[in-house]
């Protein structure tokens, strides 16, 4: 455990695909701030695309995937959780302490 | 790591040769192989499938088939660290035509490595990568 040093943690989420590049990549940045606002550092991102759902959501077919990496305390979760909670383009997401 | 994957259970002593050859032409088990062909029919067969998998358990029986049937084969190369939720290819080969997660009487995978992909599955599910159901897949592959 690094306790309150920071935990490796992996994030990925879903956004309609309506949303044009301009939209992801400045929720992708709002995602960031929230997660440095936390203290959270060395953020990785993977931008999957748009792929298609194995299921239709909110009837929509497709989505956008995108993949953080990053390093956070703890405390810091529940304020990443809330703001992906609270957006109406995220469709699913996933935040997940990956613990080595 | 090999693509075939053979989703019938051995039917050699039991069942008229015609409905050998019927289930013999399905596709393999793997999500993308979801044709909008499997309707209703197959339903009932599939059930009658697990009833005759109940019937081989004995030893003996267990041998001879091996290297033939899936039972054996369907997880032994996984690696613990490759199960993970992005991994869609690996997880659903442990899913069958209809979505559903292969017990472990099927895959013969270990406990631990059986409780890993089951979560996993979950979580690739929740994110819409892999689905809870066969149906919602056709529902995605009509629309497009």
């Amino acid at each position: 455990m690094d306790g309150a040093m920071g935990r490796q943690y992996e994030l990925v989420y879903v956004l309609q695909p309506q949303l044009d590049e301009n939209g992801i990549n400045s929720f992708d940045g709002r995602v960031r701030d929230v997660i440095t606002a936390q203290g959270g550092s060395d953020i990785a991102t993977e931008i999957w695309g748009k792929r298609t759902l194995a299921y239709p959501i909110n009837r929509f077919f497709e989505g956008v995937y995108i993949l953080h990496r990053f390093q956070m305390p703890p405390a810091g979760a529940d304020e990443v959780d809330r703001t992906l909670r609270f957006s109406e383009d995220v469709m699913r997401y996933l935040l997940m302490r990956k613990d080595d | 790591m090999s693509e075939q994957i053979n989703p019938t259970p051995e039917l050699d002593e039991s069942g008229p040769a015609a409905e050998v050859t019927q289930i013999s032409a399905k596709p393999p088990v793997y999500i993308e192989d979801l044709t909008d062909s499997d309707e209703v029919e197959d339903e009932s067969y599939e059930d009658e499938r697990e009833d005759e998998e109940e019937g081989f358990r004995a030893p003996e029986q267990y041998v001879e088939r091996e290297g033939s049937g899936r039972p054996r084969r369907i997880g032994s190369d996984v690696r613990y660290d490759d199960i993970d939720y992005k991994n869609i290819g690996l997880l659903s080969r442990f899913l069958d035509r209809r979505g559903r997660i292969l017990s472990r009487r099927k895959t013969r995978v270990s406990a631990k490595v059986q409780r890993k992909i089951v979560r996993e599955i979950k979580r690739a599910r929740h994110l819409a990568l892999l689905p809870y159901t066969a149906d919602q897949t056709r529902i995605v592959r009509k629309r497009r």
